[in-house]
């Protein structure tokens, strides 16, 4: 395929490029439809027409789009799904986005740290690391969730432990790598401290492979949210999340299919833009 | 070849037992106690005590570790709280339903991925390589259980061409039991489908440019040798390895999908098992998945090192 000339025009023009230089037309819709999503979540509460617990059952129930003062219709409680949809984007990315983090941050630290010291260290933790890719990564989230007891910040909690490792084999590999380059020795020799050095010189240069991994956990830690919701074990009514409306509108399938469709085209929206920019991020990596 | 399974199985034995530690240590962290649990609020103290007491949840935790660990290798996985079976029968009554879903499912993904790989492989860049890109991130982009609903809503509620719960025996009627898991079996395969997809075109593509290739190529051979035989058997290795991996996957999603189906596999008996917070069958049930991961690793690394033989002569290549 064309991988060869795209790294190659690529190259010229790295110093000052615009996030979304080469990206395919594909990618681009990709990364506006993810962009309105996010904007719509943060927007939320101005956008949404009414309160997403607001039961107006003189509305009627179970109203298919397009309804008198309802654009997206109502759920068996009489509750406006288009606030609903709005108020579950926040959750749902909220929960996603902040499992992603911290799964990041956790991870990082952990591979960089058995990366740079080695020996035991290393072996502990990546053998700690292995034991938890050893689950399937929606039975280890679906467990932690339960044990922690079910509600949005645990199953942010529970998305993030099974995030861990990804990020720690990534980091460590790449600091594998960065640890024997002549810049971190002539750092040593400057006297500086391995704090510093993995803080100042290492972290910057594994920056690309570790945003890639990044999205990469985004677009997983979506659908688990969803799953663990759906479940029972994840964010609890009133409050929506895309998943815990799927798992309402799904008792009522035989009457509207509607509460349960939306969410989920909101779901394959969200997660069908961040795969086709995990894409990218992956080729921009291994070019950079 | 002994050796080598031999090594692996050591460093597995490894892995499933610091497994089994992390699963203990996430299971202790559980709000309330159990024993409570069971007795009711209206329990006495003393009733909450020797019941601890019985269940063992008054030693120190190290020795709960050992008495649950030490149990295992001889098939004994602890008493579920609930109806106080073994946990072991639960599982064994499940796992077999649970492994013919995942098996069918990853038997679908493959049959469905390779061709997939070849037609868009043959002509890179092409129309049909463009379609089948855009089939397969949307294959993968729709959750497995959002495929699930999404069949019972079109397949039993709109059309009722198939049940939307319910397992039948293959013993009892074959067709009974393909109509009951071609939906559950077809949703876990979809995303996978996507994945071996693409990575399947990726690697058929680097096969495409090695030097026997072109030299099949020159021999004349027809295109469908060319691509099912010389250019698949190198590409397999990756293919495998990533099916190793889709494998724990499915078998993580089989759990809600279980679920949805009402198919009594060990997916749904630990689903049920969480809303009784029934920790025994919980624990039980995780553990026996953390064998089957690491076992479909080992059988996938087995065929790699089977059909690249570098690899299972420890030969480095650059």
């Amino acid at each position: 395929m064309s991988v060869v000339t795209v790294s190659r025009a690529a190259a010229g023009r790295r110093a000052r490029r615009r996030p979304w230089h080469g990206l395919r037309p594909l990618e681009r819709v990709a990364a506006a439809v993810l962009a309105a999503i996010v904007l719509v979540a943060l927007a939320g509460p101005l956008l949404a027409p009414y309160d997403p617990t607001l039961q107006r059952f003189s509305d009627g129930i179970l109203q298919p789009p397009l309804s008198a003062g309802h654009l997206l219709g109502t759920d068996q409680l009489a509750r406006d799904l288009l606030s609903r949809l709005i108020e579950g984007a926040r959750t749902s990315l909220a929960i996603a986005g902040g499992a992603t983090l911290m799964g990041l941050v956790v991870g990082v630290l952990i591979g960089v740290v058995a990366g740079f010291r080695g020996g035991l260290v290393d072996t502990v933790l990546m053998r700690v690391m292995d034991a938890m890719l050893a689950f399937p990564a929606l039975v280890l989230a679906l467990v932690i969730a339960a044990s922690l007891g079910p509600n949005g910040r645990n199953t942010a909690i529970a998305i993030a432990v099974v995030q861990v490792p990804g990020f720690a084999r990534v980091a460590r590999s790449l600091t594998l790598r960065e640890r024997e380059r002549d810049y971190v020795n002539a750092a040593r020799v400057a006297g500086a401290s391995a704090t510093r050095i993995v803080r100042v010189h290492v972290i910057p240069n594994v920056w690309g492979p570790i945003a890639a991994q990044a999205v990469l956990a985004l677009g997983h830690a979506v659908p688990s949210e969803a799953a663990l919701s759906f479940l029972g074990l994840g964010v609890q009514p009133p409050t929506p999340s895309w998943g815990n409306m799927i798992a309402e509108g799904y008792q009522f399938i035989n009457k509207s299919a509607w509460p349960m469709v939306l969410p989920a085209i909101c779901i394959v929206l969200t997660v069908g833009s961040i795969s086709l920019l995990a894409d990218a991020a992956r080729r921009r990596s291994q070019e950079g | 070849m002994l050796t080598y399974v031999l090594r692996r199985l050591g460093q597995l034995l490894v892995v499933v037992v610091l497994a089994s530690i992390v699963l203990f240590a996430a299971l202790q962290v559980v709000p309330g106690d159990p024993a409570r649990r069971i007795l009711g609020t209206h329990a006495s103290q003393e009733q909450v005590d020797a019941k601890r007491a019985e269940l063992g949840l008054d030693r120190p935790l190290p020795e709960q570790y050992l008495d649950f660990a030490g149990g295992v290798p001889t098939g004994d996985l602890g008493t579920s709280l609930g109806a106080g079976q073994p946990v072991a029968d639960l599982v064994s009554a499940g796992l077999p339903i649970t492994l013919q879903l995942v098996l069918l499912a990853l038997a679908i993904a493959l049959a469905a991925a390779i061709p997939i790989a070849i037609a868009s492989a043959a002509r890179p860049g092409g129309r049909v390589d463009n379609a089948l890109t855009a089939v397969t991130i949307v294959s993968t982009s729709v959750p497995t259980f959002v495929w699930g609903l999404s069949m019972v809503l079109l397949f039993s509620l709109t059309f009722k061409l198939l049940p939307s719960s319910g397992y039948v025996a293959f013993g009892e009627d074959p067709v009974g039991w393909l109509r009951s898991m071609a939906m559950p079996a077809v949703a876990l395969a979809l995303p996978s489908i996507g994945t071996l997809g693409r990575v399947g075109r990726a690697a058929l593509l680097e096969s495409m440019r090695e030097p026997f290739m072109h030299f099949a190529r020159s021999k004349g051979l027809r295109r469908t040798r060319l691509y099912f035989v010389h250019a698949l058997k190198h590409a397999a290795v990756p293919i495998v390895a990533v099916a190793g991996a889709e494998f724990a996957y499915i078998l993580g999603d089989a759990v809600v999908v279980e679920w949805i189906f009402a198919l009594p596999g060990t997916g749904k008996l630990m689903v049920d098992a969480f809303a009784q917070r029934d920790y025994p069958i919980i624990q039980g049930v995780a553990l026996v998945y953390t064998v089957l991961v690491v076992l479909g690793g080992l059988v996938a690394d087995m065929l790699s090192a089977k059909l690249d033989p570098r690899m299972r002569l420890g030969v480095r290549t650059a």
